[in-house]
């Protein structure tokens, strides 16, 4: 069947337009399915850490700034006991101080002013996979033990993320959709205007017994090369912005963004885009070109 | 595919009439059939028709009306998937050559035999036999551009011979060479015919009617007539 292809003339079948197209095509893909996966991946990984824990502060001041360092560290205790007791808590941490300090190290020079400052201590709170237990009764028992805690849930403002990155994921479909129609569109427009081009040289090949399915076989597999080539310049084109942005990314400490590390398989995804669209396009030129020919 | 019944004509007419699409009625009431291994002569004047019979015949129109059967078979009871069956089959000498301009004359010969998948070492040994018998063999390479109307008349030959086809149709198959050339290939279309090929060349040439002696459909005003060869040559002396 490829000797068919390769011997009958049918090299004009798929003009160059077409590997313009899927070159710019894929590399817009390319793109956008990195920046997709990778904002999936951060959102999911956030989502898992967030959901699963709580903080609670414990103020070392009242309210009018006066110390209660004492009492707070005596409620601290308590509201410990507490917390393990809980039937959806997993575990109980209260950050030291030396854990302290490496968390507010990006934001202070000097680690000595920690303690004049009035810094609340945390305490981590692991709840236990699929608890469920209600968040203001919770609050309400936290406050009867320490009056000035304050517990912060992540859920809220994680909420929030989560609906605009799933915005973002439907934007993000919308684009690859599109690309994918303007690609097969380009290829039944190219490969309809090639066919007509050539109307001669098909009716030729039909009147020697040509079939129609190895003609549009013929075309379509000329489709596929031009739709690889074009694709796979468009993915090496689109791999420096990718390594730019990973580049940058990686060298910003503790990144959180580190998190959207895109795992083998989306890779493979990225890597197969000239496959799928050399496949796109052949599917859709032997289906245009068979249905061209019948109107022969 | 091989017939049922060897006895059955090659190409029957009955009752065909071939109006185009414009209106112009080109073919009326045709009636005759072709026997295994005949060879007949299409005659007449220029626009009575002749390269429309041969259409006909090989499957690039469709009667108006009226029953056409080729090898046998009704066209009209024939699915287009089977056409290329029929049509492989059958070899044909456009009256415009029809060689492709982007093939050289090596690939426009080998272009029958590469559609119906034949091995590239047999498609190289037939070919080049062929070409060296139409006196091409040192044009391989060349392009139809780049050659005289005399050559590319021979590689339209060629190619619809390449696969030893069980009905030649050739349209004006001489018009370009000098005679020794014709009577070359009207001995290769003789040879072929003997082999059990049947012939069909359409021709203004008088001079190659009067030679072969030889059956005419002869066309005029639409309407075909057979002349046995007995009577043209009775004809001519009139
Ligand atoms: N595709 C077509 N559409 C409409 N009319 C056509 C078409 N092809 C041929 N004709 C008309 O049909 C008539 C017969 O044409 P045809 O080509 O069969 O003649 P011919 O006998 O082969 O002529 P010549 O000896 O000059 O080759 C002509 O009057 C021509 O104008
Ligand atoms: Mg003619």
């Amino acid at each position: 069947m490829f000797k068919i292809k390769r011997k009958l003339p049918l090299k004009q079948a798929s003009p160059f337009f077409l590997t313009w197209i899927t070159m710019l095509m894929t590399f817009v893909a390319a793109l956008t399915l990195f920046a997709s996966m990778s904002l999936n991946n951060i959102i999911s990984h956030w989502n898992n850490v967030v959901s699963g824990s709580l903080t609670i502060q414990q103020p070392t001041y009242d309210l009018n700034g006066l110390n209660r360092q004492d009492e707070a560290l005596k409620e601290l205790d308590v509201l410990q006991e507490f917390l393990k007791n809980q039937s959806f808590v997993e575990s109980v941490h209260i950050l030291n101080d030396d854990e302290m300090e490496k968390l507010m190290s990006p934001w202070l020079e000097n680690l000595k002013v920690l303690n004049e400052l009035p810094i609340p201590k945390l305490i981590d709170v692991t709840l236990k996979k699929n608890a469920s237990f209600s968040l203001d009764s919770f609050k309400t028992d936290v406050n009867a033990l320490a009056p000035y805690a304050q517990v912060d849930s992540h859920r809220i403002w994680l909420s929030h993320l989560i609906d605009l990155s799933s915005g973002i994921q439907k934007t993000i479909f919308i684009i690859i959709l599109l690309l994918a129609l303007t690609t097969a569109f380009t290829v039944i427009y190219t490969t309809r205007s090639s066919l007509l081009v050539q109307e001669n040289t098909l009716e030729l090949l039909q009147l020697m017994g040509a079939k129609d399915w190895s003609i549009a076989f013929g075309v379509a597999s000329n489709s596929f090369t031009r739709g690889l080539c074009g694709a796979a310049i468009g993915l090496i084109l689109s791999l420096p912005i990718v390594g730019v942005v990973i580049t940058l990314v990686g060298s910003t400490p503790d990144s959180l963004f580190l998190q959207g590390a895109l795992s083998t398989k989306q890779w493979s995804v990225i890597i197969a885009l000239p496959l799928i669209v050399a496949a796109l396009s052949f599917i859709t030129a032997l289906i245009t070109g068979i249905r061209k020919l019948r109107t022969f | 595919m091989q017939p049922l019944f060897d006895s059955l004509p090659v190409v029957d007419f009955h009752r065909v009439f071939l109006k185009y699409d414009n209106g112009h009625s080109v073919l009326k009431n045709i009636q005759f059939s072709l026997e295994k291994g005949s060879f007949h002569f299409v005659t007449g004047a220029s626009g009575a028709g002749k390269t429309s019979l041969l259409k006909l015949m090989y499957l690039a129109v469709h009667p108006t009306s009226g029953r056409l059967q080729i090898f046998g078979k009704d066209l009209s009871q024939v699915s287009a998937s089977k056409l290329p069956d029929f049509r492989r089959r059958i070899g044909v000498v456009f009256q415009d050559f029809r060689l492709l301009d982007t093939l050289n004359t090596f690939d426009n010969v080998a272009l029958p035999l590469r559609i119906i998948g034949m091995g590239e070492k047999e498609i190289k040994r037939r070919v080049g036999e062929l070409l060296s018998w139409v006196g091409l063999e040192n044009c391989m390479n060349e392009y139809p551009q780049a050659l005289s109307g005399g050559e590319k008349q021979r590689i339209a030959i060629a190619r619809a011979v390449i696969n030893k086809p069980d009905l030649l149709l050739a349209d004006e198959p001489t018009g370009n060479v000098d005679d020794a050339m014709a009577a070359r290939i009207l001995h290769l279309f003789l040879e072929l015919n003997r082999l059990g090929t049947t012939l069909v060349i359409a021709t203004h040439n008088q001079s190659l009617v009067r030679q072969f002696n030889k059956p005419q459909l002869h066309l005029s005003q639409g309407t075909l007539e057979i002349i046995q060869p007995m009577m043209t040559i009775e004809e001519e002396n009139v």
